[in-house]
């Protein structure tokens, strides 16, 4: 599945897009980044699958694409 | 996946619009776009809001430009989102908004929100509600670059 990494999120990460091995869900895929990327354990966040904000541990699909946003600036 | 679809088959009702401009948003731009209504004799309010960027001072240092980036794809459902949900809520006669993307210079404008109708309080009310559906909701950053070059990440507040 693709991960995509925005704003401050995507320089801890070093990378605006990661594919990983499909995960259940929204909760693994947080885990398993928090672990590559440690610092992120820092950060505020929001995850949104196929471009809709995540509510609570949402279940993933092989093809979901996955996005860490960062808290919002725009105006 | 189901809602993805429901929003895709929603995109189709009215047609996508242009939200971004690269770099800011010129006086001139504004201008033509309020030209452009006087043909539309049925309004009788413009109501527009323009987001300026501020030379903020943070830790001695100033803020020299915001450089903008955002999820593209997002962004666009996003504001499409919020221009079908405004012209149900309200009763508006045109609806036009713009956001930056890349680097606004302090004092150059990042947002243009016009919205029009027969009377005042439509108008009023739907840029408001606008203005605050795009700083909560829509998918975008904004590096505040200082004039040392060196740079934070900006946080929208509830002011």
């Amino acid at each position: 599945m693709m991960l995509k990494f925005f704003g401050q999120l995507a320089e801890i990460t070093g990378k605006t897009e990661l594919s990983i091995s499909p995960e259940e869900n929204t909760e693994a895929v947080i885990n398993k980044m928090k672990q590559q990327f440690p610092k992120l354990k820092e950060q505020t966040f929001q995850i949104a699958v196929n471009r809709i904000i995540a509510k609570d541990n949402q279940q993933l699909e092989p093809d979901s694409e996955i996005a860490f946003l960062p808290p919002f600036a725009g105006g | 996946m189901d809602a993805t679809n429901g929003i895709s088959k929603n995109m189709t009702a009215r047609k996508k619009h242009n939200v971004f401009i690269e770099g800011a948003i010129s006086p001139a731009f504004i201008a033509d776009s309020i030209a452009k209504h006087s043909t539309k004799t049925n309004i009788g309010a413009h109501d527009i809001f323009l987001g300026q960027v501020r030379k903020d001072e943070i830790n001695g240092k100033n803020v020299y430009a915001i450089e903008y980036s955002t999820y593209t794809e997002m962004a666009e459902e996003k504001f499409h989102e919020i221009r079908e949900a405004a012209f149900s809520k309200f009763d508006l006669t045109c609806m036009h908004i713009y956001h930056s993307n890349g680097i606004v210079k302090a004092g150059e404008i990042s947002l243009f929100v016009f919205v029009s109708s027969a009377h005042r309080n439509a108008a009023f009310e739907a840029c408001r509600w606008i203005v605050e559906e795009i700083k909560a909701n829509v998918p975008i950053w904004g590096k505040e670059i200082f004039e040392d070059e060196t740079y934070q990440w900006k946080e929208n507040t509830n002011k």
